[in-house]
């Protein structure tokens, strides 16, 4: 176990608080999510395992040790990625990574080496000589990067590493990612983009209010919920009635409008499509377009807390 | 040396600001020191506007008219315009000399001059006196038989004879000139060291950077101890320049005893600045308002601690106010330093109870600076 959290509290000094007997354990070798809406306690929980916040009660473990701000052997093998950008702007992109590489590795020509490979990854050689006032924000958010994963610890945290760039750069953040975990790098990743989650981790747990209120693989997680799929069609002449006719349908457990488009969500089991085409031809509905979605974390976090995870 | 190093960098990159900073107070300094006055004081005579209606007209009050040019101008006025002319303060001095003045010396007698005076007394006062002194010292002199052609010139003579003063027992150098750069240089640390030193520990500041580096495997302590270091051998180096400077200007007067001391209460000086600094970068997040706090502290201090303006010179109520601020004693050290004229403990008491006051600032300002440090990283968790 890489790192393992036990009932852990931690409460703010106005009275919020931010982890309620939170417990969670990240294994080996493995990318893990940790998915919330924005003040779920997210980064609470990683700044309280990394020592750097204090909290009230439980125990956390990091390679096996009791973690705590002194802990120096264990932070050097910890490499961190802030939300926010965290660099100095009076130095270059090189000095930067440098710098931050320096606080762990004191032999020069290793370090050297180390940034170079750093820069690399993040495909920054080419700026090396800039300083970050120059950079953009998806050029700045791959220097955050660098400083944080250029020592090559065997554990990364990466907190919201993507709020604020373009898809382009987050795709390119994101298979960085999976490419340090190939390298051997354990990797826990907190996001409140559940794409992102999806996409890359083996293992999520999503949080809400300073707990855990589900776990499990991407598969686990959407297997252990009612919802099943959801058709969307977006009708030309939308009609109340409509809703109580396509709510008889076998499954269908939900159906509402949004906006002019007819949303029904069925229960698990086979697709409800053919129902839907044959009620809409024989009744001579007109309609735009028809998609179906197969259920998604979002629908995860629906079902168990009733709100959208982008609330 | 990686802190160490990364310290140095900041310097480095902000060194542009911290040499026109120091280049414009040098030459601000150089300017200010060139035109230190010759003397603390010097006076230039205001002549007055009187009439002198000599009514004896003998070659004594001739020669009293005569001797009076020195101080006055002499005005013609019609004799029956005098009060509207003192009024309107077209003479502030009405002189007359009755008749038989003189006659009335050789018998014993002063007869009393008629004088009348304007708005402007104080400046009448000096003629009146001159006046006074010249029919005493006349009435004197024709008593022991001087004749009036030669008592004239003698009463003048007499009248211009001014007393010296020297100073006697002083061992110490005289070290004014070499003072008035030292004050100034109070003026140069606070700007230079609040400036400087609060820009480069601003970039330590950001709670994701010090979380980054808190999470490094350098302790917190060890972190916090290389940059006060850091910033000690910074606050040093701005004062060795200075001092160096000083040196140059004025070697005379500095590399002596009393110089030393002057040093000495310079070197002293810089911890209360430091330590402000630290406590104006706690408190703050903006460069720009920092960069504003080094020159409100550096003048707004310099202004009533006497750094600009001799303390004496100085109202008694912001001089009260004065001191609750650090430069008050070190000017009134480098003052004090200069006051003395044997280095003996017994002298140099009060210099070592104000070296104590300004270590004694640098320690509040590090308890008001921890504390609300502390209060921040409450804040924080």
């Amino acid at each position: 176990m890489v790192v393992k959290l036990e009932n852990v509290t931690k409460t703010y000094k106005k009275g919020v608080r931010a982890l309620d007997n939170l417990s969670f354990e990240v294994r080996d070798g493995e990318i893990f999510g940790l998915l919330g809406p924005n003040g779920s306690g997210k980064t609470t929980s990683i700044n309280c395992l990394l020592g750097l916040l204090k909290y009230e009660s439980g125990n956390i473990e990091v390679f096996g040790e009791p973690m705590s701000a002194n802990r120096y052997d264990l932070k050097a093998e910890i490499g961190f990625v802030p939300q926010n950008v965290a660099v100095y702007t009076e130095l270059t992109v090189y000095e930067n990574v440098d710098y931050f590489c320096g606080l762990y590795v004191k032999e020069k020509e290793k370090r050297r080496r180390l940034v170079e490979e750093a820069l690399n990854f993040v495909s920054l050689l080419e700026y090396r000589n800039v300083y970050p006032r120059k950079l953009s924000v998806g050029l700045l958010r791959r220097l955050n990067i660098a400083c944080g994963i250029a020592h090559k610890p065997r554990l990364i945290i990466f907190d919201e590493p993507t709020v604020g760039v373009d898809p382009q750069t987050r795709n390119r953040v994101l298979e960085g990612i999976k490419r340090l975990n190939r390298e051997g790098a354990t990797v826990i990743y907190t996001s409140h983009y559940m794409e992102e989650v999806e996409q890359i981790c083996d293992y999520i747990v999503i949080m809400d209010k300073g707990k855990v209120i589900a776990h499990g693989t991407n598969e686990e997680l959407k297997a252990s919920i009612r919802h099943g799929e959801t058709i969307e069609v977006q009708l030309l002449e939308p009609k109340k009635e409509y809703l109580e006719l396509f709510g008889k349908i076998h499954n269908v457990y939900s159906t509402y409008y949004k906006d002019d488009i007819l949303v029904i969500k069925s229960e698990k089991g086979s697709t409800n499509i053919p129902n839907v085409l044959e009620i809409l031809k024989d009744k001579g509905i007109k309609y735009g377009l028809l998609f179906s979605e197969i259920p998604t974390l979002n629908d995860v976090f629906l079902e168990i807390t009733g709100k959208e995870l982008r609330d | 040396m990686t802190v160490f190093r990364l310290y140095w960098r900041i310097f480095w990159k902000n060194s542009v600001i911290a040499l026109i900073y120091f280049m414009v107070f040098i030459v601000l300094g150089l300017i200010q020191v060139q035109n230190y006055p010759e003397d603390e004081f010097s006076f230039s005579i205001v002549k007055t506007k009187i009439v002198f209606v000599d009514r004896d007209n003998t070659e004594i009050t001739q020669g009293l008219k005569s001797y009076l040019e020195k101080y006055a101008i002499y005005k013609d006025i019609e004799e029956g315009k005098i009060e509207e002319a003192l009024f309107y303060n077209e003479i502030e001095l009405y002189v007359e000399i009755p008749e038989g003045f003189t006659e009335a010396l050789k018998e014993g007698e002063i007869l009393p001059i008629g004088i009348k005076t304007g708005s402007q007394a104080p400046r009448a006062h000096i003629i009146t006196r001159t006046i006074q002194k010249y029919s005493h010292l006349a009435y004197v002199h024709i008593n022991n038989g001087q004749d009036s052609e030669a008592l004239v010139s003698k009463l003048r003579d007499l009248l211009d004879r001014e007393a010296v003063v020297s100073e006697v027992g002083r061992a110490g150098a005289d070290l004014s000139e070499s003072v008035y750069y030292f004050n100034y240089m109070a003026y140069l640390l606070l700007a230079l060291i609040i400036s400087v030193i609060s820009v480069i520990m601003l970039a330590f500041k950001p709670l994701e950077i010090k979380r980054r580096n808190l999470l490094s495997s350098i302790s917190n302590r060890k972190m916090n101890l290389i940059l006060l270091f850091c910033n000690f051998l910074l606050g040093i180096g701005f004062l060795l320049a200075l001092l160096v400077l000083g040196i140059i200007l004025y070697p005379r007067q500095v590399l002596t005893g009393s110089g030393f001391l002057l040093m000495l209460n310079a070197f002293i000086f810089i911890f209360p600045v430091m330590a402000l600094s630290y406590l104006v970068v706690t408190l703050f997040d903006s460069k720009n308002v920092i960069t504003a706090c080094g020159v409100v502290f550096s003048l707004g201090f310099s202004f009533i601690t006497g750094v600009f303006i001799p303390q004496f010179l100085l109202d008694e109520k912001i001089l009260l106010i004065a001191k609750f601020i650090p430069s008050y004693y070190y000017v009134a050290n480098n003052n004090k330093i200069n006051e003395i004229a044997n280095l003996n403990f017994q002298n140099l008491r009060p210099v070592l109870t104000n070296f104590l006051i300004q270590l004694g600032f640098a320690l509040l300002f590090i308890l008001i600076t921890v504390y609300v440090a502390k209060k921040r990283e409450t804040q924080e968790n």
